[in-house]
């Protein structure tokens, strides 16, 4: 039978690893709750709540307004067929789309994309995706959208 | 990458022995056998620090420092980010106790007489750490826009302007206007959280370069001190680390104990049309606020001005050879009194404008302390 090899722990070795150990439980126990307390506390706004965008007069066919609310931007535009919502972040690269007056379409005045009004899909341009859209309904003359 | 890799790529770049050498140098420096635990006041002042620019960067994450956002932001950081109330608490109760804490270094400092030769500049820059910790205190007493703060401020830059000729122009320069304001708060912010945390690194580093230069002082006389031989004394590492590391530990506990049992309030947001009655500055001005009360405003600023500018020179005008307290009669018994003095002022500040209940009767502290007695009449 081969000799086990005898492992010698002394009293400096116990009280080294006890040491360092508890140092080491210290400075996870500060780093963890500081790593918490940065993470962004994105999820405190109203979720699924209600937007008055204003009279259903004050925005005539074929023009656009925009909206800010709980940190989104939103693009709501009338047309013939009704008011659509828009999130108003292009989805190249971020920047904010507008509504373009003379060529009814909206436009992101970053990289030349374009979106249709109607349902928002990409007309041309590097956007790689249609714009997200926003239920929208008018309630009492009301305009409201739903975030 | 293995260990041993690392250590032949800084080899090849640097000459690794002599770093190697020069930390085990610091590392391995004896010292002197006197040194106790008042000898961990000094770290535990730069411990202190440490942890007020830890927390300071965590509060600085959501503080915002407008007149319309401070107030509220701290709200915010004591009611929605994760542990945001604990690291408020310790900031604001390591500030207390970082003035405590080098009060007590500065005192040990002085009556073991180590700020006599060779030492007579780190004791200077000490002076100059403890004036810049108080500024650090003021400054940061304002930043959560609160009545006790505003108030607080609005009285002690009011003390600025006693002084003669230039005092007003003193008083609108630290306010920036007028009066306390929004400008006020912008101005002591940049003091707070640029200026002064980056001035006393320095002269930390500095300090601790000059400790380590000359060694630690012992309580042989001036010029008969003898050097200590590598082997001699007691180790740096591990005995006096130790130590260090055990009032570090209580320290931290400490400040979470406080924090957690004797928190600050935020108060009310600032109201610059409602004074609070018997509005006081914090605890470690009392004692200067309370001596202006019994001077002519010119001769009260006068004496607290000589107060700071003595302890500069003082190593310059005591030059006996002495260091132990027992043998220095005469600077001991003036250091004696002046904490003696401190004490006092400082109480009858915490006394004066209030009411208070000694041996079952009613007292009233007017603003110069002094009690009297209330008599309540009975209705028959």
């Amino acid at each position: 039978m081969p000799e086990e090899k005898e492992i010698r722990l002394g009293h400096r070795d116990f009280l080294g690893w006890i040491l360092k150990g508890g140092i080491a439980v210290t400075l996870v126990g500060f780093i963890f709750p500081a790593i918490t307390y940065l993470l962004p506390l994105t999820h405190q706004a109203p979720v699924g709540s209600m937007i008055d965008v204003g009279m259903e007069g004050d925005i005539p066919i074929g023009t656009a307004k925009k909206i800010i609310s709980g940190g989104k931007v939103i693009l709501v535009v009338h047309m013939a067929s009704g008011f659509k919502a828009f999130s108003a972040i292009c989805t190249h690269l971020g920047c904010i789309v507008d509504w373009d007056d003379k060529k009814h379409r909206i436009a992101c005045p970053c990289h030349a994309g374009f979106f249709n009004p109607e349902d928002g899909t990409v007309i041309s341009g590097p956007p790689p995706k249609p714009l997200l859209s926003y239920s929208i309904k008018v309630v009492n003359g009301r305009v409201m959208v739903t975030v | 990458m293995s260990k041993d890799k690392i250590i032949t790529w800084l080899g090849e770049r640097f000459d690794l022995g002599k770093i190697q050498e020069l930390i085990g140098k610091q590392v391995n420096k004896p010292l002197p056998k006197n040194i106790g635990w008042l000898h961990t006041l000094g770290s535990m002042s730069l411990f202190l620090f440490v942890s007020q620019v830890i927390t300071g960067i965590l509060l600085l994450i959501y503080y915002r420092a407008t007149v319309n956002e401070a107030f509220e932001s701290i709200k915010f950081i004591m009611t929605k980010p994760y542990l945001g109330w604990l690291y408020r608490q310790v900031h604001a109760w390591g500030a207390n106790l970082m003035i405590m804490v080098v009060f007590l270094h500065m005192l040990r400092t002085f009556f073991m007489g180590s700020f006599k030769k060779p030492r007579e500049l780190t004791w200077v820059l000490g002076v100059f750490l403890f004036i810049f910790t108080l500024i650090f205190g003021f400054t940061g007493y304002l930043l959560p826009w609160n009545q006790l703060a505003y108030w607080a401020t609005t009285v002690g830059t009011e003390i600025a302007g006693a002084v003669p000729i230039i005092g007003e122009w003193i008083k609108v320069f630290l306010r920036g206007g007028t009066s306390v304001g929004g400008e006020t708060l912008s101005r002591f912010f940049v003091v707070h959280v640029i200026i002064l945390p980056w001035l006393v690194f320095f002269m930390i580093g500095v300090h601790l370069l000059l400790v380590r230069m000359q060694g630690i002082s012992t309580m042989e006389r001036v010029d008969e001190e003898k050097k200590l031989q590598m082997g001699e004394g007691t180790p740096f590492f591990p005995h006096h680390i130790l130590k260090e590391g055990i009032v570090f530990y209580l320290l931290i506990g400490i400040l979470i104990t406080l924090s957690i049992l004797m928190p600050f309030e935020l108060g009310e947001k600032a109201d610059p049309l409602q004074t609070p009655h018997a509005i006081k500055p914090e605890w470690y001005f009392l004692p200067m606020y309370q001596v202006l009360k019994y001077l002519p405003k010119l001769l009260g600023i006068l004496i607290l001005g000589i107060a700071p500018l003595l302890l500069i020179v003082w190593p310059f005008l005591d030059k006996t050879k002495a260091r132990h307290p027992g043998k220095r009669p005469v600077s001991v018994g003036i250091g004696i009194t002046m904490v003696i003095l401190i004490i006092i002022f400082g109480l009858l500040g915490y006394w004066a404008e209030s009411k208070r209940i000694i041996f079952g009767k009613e007292y009233e502290f007017d603003v110069y302390g002094k009690p009297h007695r209330i008599f309540h009449e009975t209705k028959k």
